[in-house]
């Protein structure tokens, strides 16, 4: 599940990587050029005698490996934040208490208004999902319609089946995302005998 | 004769003891989930005599008391949290009346949501 922590973690990752990168490249042509700059100018070549010394001390080997450690846990725990599904797979209903919980599955309820969705008119085929999306619960539904459906038709029906969802679900942090894609070409008729 | 009339006479305890059976429970739950309105039955031929699909109803009776788990089919669209617990409510009284165990809890699943029109059109 992506989660509003996970995209700002994410936005601001590529940020600090943009800025080195940027830098980095701003320093490798003044190096190239050579030019002095406010009185300063980079050395022809670099001393590395003091990362050797500190290499060699005795308590390196160890910081290097505990931060290679927390470096490596950071980066499974960022992969894994990366891996889980967003689906939702089940919700629950209002009425659970303690004697019985009451809930549902989320991908059979959508898929269900996906196929409401599917049975109008101009529609070719529907699918649903309820994902959490940056901490919201969505039920987003997709349906392919014919490239001459009426549209104005299928908005009133998109906000119809919306409506039946949110009265079937009864739960006020649900939202709906309604997403028509145009079929690339038109539907073969069977052919008359 | 008369060990009949002692037995009759002699207090239900020291007659015998009385088991209610998982099954027994998980039978009636099933039944009376399936008496609900916007319930549907999704079994079909044969998978009717293997008892897979829904309604499915699990329980877990120990002593005089038990636990239902109950995973069922509505149709669409239905306020499923109503559909829910009319399920829940009535699965409790059938099973308290028919087989006298107490339901301490009953979760109920809604794992499919069936809209009909499509189902039938998919059939033809």
């Amino acid at each position: 599940m992506t989660t509003r922590k996970t995209l700002l973690i994410d936005r601001t990752a590529t940020l600090v990587l943009a800025l080195v990168l940027i830098l980095g490249g701003l320093a490798s042509i003044w190096w190239w050029s050579g030019a002095t700059i406010a009185g300063h100018r980079l050395p022809d070549s670099s001393d590395t005698s003091r990362v050797a010394e500190t290499v060699d001390t005795s308590w390196f080997p160890w910081v290097a490996a505990l931060a290679g450690i927390v470096l490596g846990l950071i980066g499974i725990r960022w992969i894994a934040s990366h891996l889980s599904s967003p689906r939702v797979k089940r919700l629950v209903l209002g009425g659970s208490d303690s004697s019985g919980r009451l809930d549902v599955a989320g991908s059979k309820v959508a898929a269900a208004a996906g196929d409401a969705l599917a049975s109008t008119i101009g529609v070719r085929s529907a699918r649903g999902a309820v994902v959490r999306d940056r901490g919201q619960l969505v039920a987003h539904l997709n349906a392919v319609i014919e490239p001459d459906a009426d549209l104005a038709h299928l908005a009133r029906r998109a906000d119809e089946v919306s409506a039946q969802l949110a009265g079937a679900l009864e739960r006020d942090d649900l939202h709906c995302s309604v997403q028509f894609r145009v079929a690339s070409r038109g539907r073969a008729l069977p052919r008359a005998t | 004769m008369a060990d009949t009339e002692s037995a009759a006479t002699s207090p239900a305890a020291d007659r015998g003891r009385t088991v209610i059976a998982d099954k027994v429970v998980e039978r009636v739950a099933s039944i009376a989930t399936s008496e609900v309105e916007a319930v549907i039955d999704t079994r079909k031929g044969w998978t009717k005599l293997i008892r897979k699909g829904l309604p499915h109803a699990e329980a877990v009776v120990a002593g005089d008391t038990s636990k239902i788990t109950v995973e069922v089919a509505a149709t669409w669209p239905t306020p499923l949290a109503q559909v829910a617990a009319q399920v829940r409510e009535h699965v409790t009284r059938q099973v308290v009346d028919i087989t006298g165990v107490t339901v301490t809890r009953v979760d109920v699943t809604v794992a499919d949501v069936v809209h009909l029109d499509a189902a039938e059109a998919r059939v033809q």
